[in-house]
């Protein structure tokens, strides 16, 4: 019982203190007009392409696809967080803690899973009726839960990346960036994953978001149950696969960062 | 302008050291991308102009962005900006200097739109009115480097740079038109998307890819001049505003 009550009050902790920091940075302002306004511009630039185009079937395509995408968008800045605790010097005694420092990390960073629900629900709430999206309310809640697990299938993607930047700080903007528009392109976002050849298609297969994107279009679509339920067997496979990458990943990547001395008490 | 040639040479020097500065070059092969599938799922090769457009136009903006906010911010961090606003040559003068350096840096996202959509999706892009083209492109790099110095100007009063980085860039891709052309924009935003220099760079460059004969060139490039060099006059003068605030305040490093 200890092995699991232990690992949780850590968990409470870090993400205690990670809230506590993310409201030293940000004010309910500030997060409003910075990251939430740009979060809504950013899908109401998107999905205003579907009028260029002419088509009301292309607006929700992309209203829906970029709705969806900005809970993942909110949760990959989380790959950087690792760069922040070296800044602030806390990094050298989060990898010396006894526990795990991914469970930390993990916990430090959480909040950018509310970070990116609240981009995502914020869109489809407010922007739904501005682009004429109708998103049935009986659906609304099976819809709200995928996000949920599209937010949480991206941040575990998001924690494997933050070890990857754990000892190559100088790439600590570039792999969030490159990450989100990859996902952006190839997860079937803005562009049908037909258009693309079929080793791109099977390697978005790998990402998470391409099937709890399906899975929602699906739940919209009144598509069948079976169809809805494989693609969120697939999501949570593929959440379940990111997981297991950070768990494995993340201890190598901090014991290697100890013996070449790259994990410094403040940035270099 | 040797204060100007010496900020840029700086610019470049940072840029090769910090490739964090080159994000935005490499996100623009995956708008075009975006853009590109999105005009050929849909079966509107006509749009094909719009879609390559919109990726050189973002790459631009974002960089005049990214380093505008991040002169200020970068160099209060390593305790240089007070020598930096001491400087004779005048700080408007070096966050310009350096902001052209990244703009003239951003010409690589012509190239790289056109290998994507050449390669990747094998479109041939058709430049009509090349002369029309260059000088679209030259301009707005000047009025970017012109505009970028209130963005500093605001990001030195400001708390963290950051706040509005995070958030200039979406709105201005949809009020400017950058894709979708300011005639879908409701009529009351239309004249707010006019007095942004990209929505009269994005009309120009796509209109020079497209045979028909362009009409008012010359004037049309002379607004975005002027609305570039309209951004450098009343970034001077918030500029001005705001270092005397701050020198008074003693929170010119206050972070």
């Amino acid at each position: 019982m200890n092995h699991l009550v232990q690992p949780l009050r850590i968990l409470r902790y870090a993400a205690l203190s990670g809230f506590q920091d993310f409201g030293s940075t940000w004010t309910l302002w500030t997060w409003a007009g910075g990251l939430f306004l740009r979060m809504m511009a950013q899908v109401a630039f998107f999905a205003s392409i579907g009028h260029l185009l002419g088509s009301d079937a292309q607006v929700e395509y992309l209203f829906i696809g970029n709705a969806v995408v900005a809970a993942a968008v909110g949760c990959l800045t989380a790959a950087t967080a690792t760069t922040w605790e070296r800044g602030a010097g806390t990094l050298p005694l989060l990898v010396a803690c006894p526990t795990s420092p991914l469970l930390v990390l993990m916990g430090r960073s959480v909040f950018f899973i509310a970070n990116g629900l609240a981009f995502s629900l914020g869109a489809l709430v407010l922007l739904a009726p501005v682009f004429d999206v109708s998103i049935p309310s009986a659906r609304f809640p099976v819809v709200f839960a995928l996000v949920v697990l599209v937010t949480v299938t991206s941040y575990f993607s998001a924690t494997f990346l933050g070890g990857l930047v754990l000892n190559a700080t100088s790439a600590r903007r570039t792999v969030p960036q490159v990450a989100r528009m990859v996902m952006m392109a190839f997860c079937g976002v803005s562009v049908p994953r037909s258009v693309f050849p079929a080793p791109v298609r099977r390697l978005a297969g790998l990402l998470p978001l391409t099937h709890g994107l399906d899975a929602i279009r699906g739940v919209l679509d009144g598509a069948a149950a079976a169809t809805v339920l494989d693609d969120i067997g697939l999501e949570v496979l593929v959440g379940a696969g990111w997981l297991a990458l950070s768990l494995l990943t993340f201890q190598r990547m901090a014991d290697a960062g100890r013996r070449d001395g790259s994990i410094v008490f403040s940035s270099a | 302008m040797r204060g100007l040639r010496g900020a840029a040479r700086l610019q470049f020097q940072i840029v090769r050291a910090d490739r964090g500065y080159l994000n935005e070059i490499l996100a623009n092969p995956f708008f075009a991308i975006i853009f590109l599938g999105i005009v050929r799922a849909a079966g509107r090769r006509d749009l094909t102009a719009y879609a390559v457009v919109a990726p050189v136009l973002i790459t631009l903006w974002g960089m005049a962005l990214e380093i505008s906010g991040d002169i200020v911010d970068s160099d209060r961090g390593v305790g240089i900006l007070e020598g930096v606003v001491a400087t004779p040559v005048g700080f408007p003068t070096v966050v310009s200097g350096r902001v052209l350096a990244v703009t003239l840096l951003s010409g690589v996202a012509i190239v790289e739109t056109w290998l994507v959509a050449r390669i990747g999706f094998g479109v041939d892009i058709t430049v009509h009115h090349p002369w029309a083209l260059l000088a679209t492109v030259v301009v707005t790099g000047l009025a970017a480097a012109g505009t970028a110095v209130i963005m500093a100007g605001v990001f030195v009063l400001a708390r963290t740079a950051k706040t509005f980085q995070n958030s200039l860039n979406y709105p201005i891709f949809l009020l400017a038109g950058v894709i979708v052309p300011l005639s879908f924009l409701p009529g009351w935003l239309r004249p707010v998307g006019r007095m942004l220099f990209l929505s009269w760079s994005a009309d120009l460059l796509r209109e020079s890819l497209a045979p028909a004969a362009m009409v008012d060139v010359i004037p049309r490039l002379g607004i975005v001049l002027a609305l570039g060099a309209a951004g450098l006059v009343v970034g001077r003068a918030v500029m001005h505003v705001v270092l005397t605030r701050v020198r008074i305040l003693g929170t010119l490093s206050f972070e």
